[in-house]
């Protein structure tokens, strides 16, 4: 019995104590019921990274991204094979999970590295100003004038078709727009009150750079990453659809389209299936994106 | 109007001064013209005095402030004048000077407390920051001293509170907040620029004994900005009155309220509402608006609006004039009488 009210008194005393942090949790859920579409695109992501860590484990032929078994090819889907099986024999339905782990994995180190190069230049051109400010700002122009897949296909070319090239290619093109949302923001945020509150404290331009005006531009670089999240593997998958990309035998989503266009509409599953895979996943990403815009809107804050 | 406190016509100088600045001129230069907006201020601050800067918006006050903790934003320029603090020229110290004195020996406050706090980090995290940055203790020590300070002001249960985020604070609460990061570190000047103007009535009446009391309590010092005469007859020892980017008036409190000199201070005391008259007054008030900084009046900047106008006040800027020990006026009416 002491025990009950014991453990009962801990819960209270935690509960106050994040009182918070279990604040802003209520609030995420409620904006998560407010937009139940978002809901669908976090059970997206969530079934896409766990299909990624354990492709492995989860998939019946995990051999087949590798291996070939001619004498099985284009079996149609059935339940030894749930999305059948492509010119080579291969089952379909393992690539295109082992092809999660290549679409994920491009998205983060592109977006890891793009994002973080623009928002240090991004940082330095909004808060030094003047000439820094002029240059940075008219490189990321040269770079946002060509459309992006253009460049990157442009760059891609250029480097030769290899899924690491193509991520190089892919991150070049994207950092620009980075850099101009950070800075536009450390612009608008430079202005705030706090600002001024910060420097009447006699805080030095370090504390107030990387206390005061990057974290608050964090929650658009959040969001923006989300968004891009698709367009990249989007991205991606363009370049290995026209040959720039991945190159056989990955199981990259595009190269897979690619390869099974030319067998449509006969053999319909081989191009199917990894578009769908490629719609879902973009999708979801614009859900989530949309519903952290949402959370971090001030006006619909309290 | 609300009772005045009752004060001997000694002037807290006797104490010794604290701030003094001598003819601060600001000019903004915009495209489309130079904005005087400080033209010549002069006025002294004695330890543990709170003075007030009193005037309509777009005066120059919160200007003046800003160019004492050196913070005018571009394109402004301090173009002339003196800040002495305790005998030290304020305008020519170094950037890195200015940055150790803000927060350590000036200590500024804000009209919108819970925007003048970063949204991200917690109350209590930005107050021990305030004080790690000012006082150079560690990050422990800070914490332990930001609740305690933080009590001192106010704030029940700190420790709960020290844990919110800004959004979540009433604007008295985030007052309290930033009172407590600036009496931190016993600064010599306090300056609070319109710290109650956002506030509801029954919360400004808080602030501004809390003012009060700590000010005391530490002889800080306190500049007070603001537009509200009630405000300056309820806190302030000392009082100047700014039009368009100049002083023309400055004295005790009771002499303003009771025998303002200059005909703007006249206008601005006689405005004040009047409770308690059995007949309907109209309300008074000045006619014409604020001038155009960039081309001010010639001569007095009052003289377009001035009930008393000479020919003199459009042609000549008036000097000041000392009516009695505390007491000067910058107006020609005074001229002749003190040859």
């Amino acid at each position: 019995m002491r025990a009950i009210l014991h453990i009962n008194k801990k819960v209270k005393t935690w509960k106050i104590e994040h009182e918070s942090q279990l604040k802003e949790l209520r609030f995420i859920l409620q904006l998560i019921r407010r937009n139940p579409l978002s809901l669908g695109g976090i059970s997206v992501l969530f079934l896409l990274i766990t299909m990624a860590i354990f492709a492995p484990i989860i998939t019946p032929y995990p051999e087949d991204v590798i291996e070939t078994h001619p004498a099985e090819r284009f079996l149609p889907p059935t339940w030894e094979h749930l999305m059948g099986t492509d010119d080579l024999g291969r089952d379909i339905f393992s690539r295109i999970a082992f092809g999660s782990q290549v679409s994920l994995r491009v998205a983060a180190l592109v977006l890891l590295f793009s994002a973080s190069i623009g928002v240090i230049l991004g940082g330095i051109a909004g808060f030094i100003g003047g000439t820094v400010d002029e240059v940075i700002m008219r490189i990321t122009d040269m770079f946002l004038s060509f459309p992006s897949l253009l460049l990157a296909m442009a760059i891609a070319a250029s480097l030769g078709p290899s899924l690491t090239n193509a991520m190089i290619a892919i991150s070049v093109t994207w950092w620009p727009w980075y850099a101009r949302l950070v800075r536009g923001q450390i612009l608008s945020l430079r202005e705030q009150p706090f600002i001024l509150a910060a420097k009447a404290l006699g805080l030095s331009r370090k504390r107030i750079i990387f206390r005061h005006l990057l974290p608050n531009c964090l929650g658009v670089v959040l969001i923006a990453i989300s968004m891009d999240a698709g367009y990249v593997i989007l991205t991606a998958a363009g370049l290995g659809f026209i040959g720039l990309g991945a190159q056989p035998p990955t199981p990259e989503w595009g190269l897979m389209i690619s390869t099974g266009r030319t067998y449509m509409p006969r053999y319909w599953w081989c191009a199917t299936f990894p578009g769908i895979a490629i719609m879902i996943t973009v999708l979801a990403f614009n859900l989530i994106g949309d519903a952290l815009r949402d959370i971090t809107d001030p006006r619909l804050r309290r | 109007m609300r009772a005045l406190r009752s004060k001997k016509e000694v002037s807290s100088m006797e104490k010794g001064s604290i701030l003094k600045v001598e003819n601060l001129k600001v000019y903004f230069n915009t495209y489309q013209g130079i904005v005087k907006a400080v033209d010549g201020v002069n006025f002294e601050m004695g330890k543990g005095e709170i003075f007030g800067l009193v005037g309509e918006t777009g005066c120059g006050k919160s200007t003046t402030a800003l160019a004492i903790m050196r913070l005018i934003p571009w394109p402004g320029k301090i173009v002339d004048g003196r800040i002495l603090l305790k005998e030290e020229d304020l305008l020519k110290k170094s950037d890195e000077e200015i940055r150790i004195i803000r927060g350590r020996r000036i200590s500024m406050i804000f009209q919108e407390p819970t925007k003048s706090l970063n949204p991200v980090f917690t109350v209590g995290d930005q107050i021990a920051e305030a004080i790690v940055a000012n006082q150079n203790v560690e990050r422990n020590e800070a914490v332990k001293s930001a609740r305690k300070i933080m009590g001192d002001v106010g704030l029940a249960d700190p420790e709960r509170i020290a844990k919110q985020y800004p959004h979540e604070l009433s604007g008295g609460m985030a007052q309290r907040v930033m009172i407590a990061m600036a009496f931190s570190s016993i600064p010599d000047l306090l300056i609070a620029d319109e710290p109650t103007t956002a506030l509801d009535v029954t919360i400004q009446a808080q602030i501004l004994e809390l003012m009060e009391d700590l000010a005391k309590k530490f002889s800080t010092s306190v500049l007070l900005i603001t537009h509200n005469l009630g405000v300056v007859a309820e806190t302030c020892d000392r009082v100047a009155v700014m039009y368009a980017g100049e002083i023309v008036e400055t004295a005790n409190v009771e002499t303003i309220f009771e025998e303002p000199a200059h005909p703007y201070a006249k206008s601005l005391i006689s405005a004040i509402p009047q409770f308690g008259t059995t007949k309907r007054k109209i309300l008074q008030t000045i006619p014409g608006s604020v001038p155009s900084l960039i081309n001010p009046p010639s001569g007095c900047r009052f003289h377009p609006r001035c009930g008393f106008a000479m020919e003199i006040c459009r042609k000549k800027e008036p000097n000041s004039i000392t009516l009695n020990h505390f007491h000067t006026v910058f107006c020609h009416l005074y001229g002749a009488k003190n040859r």
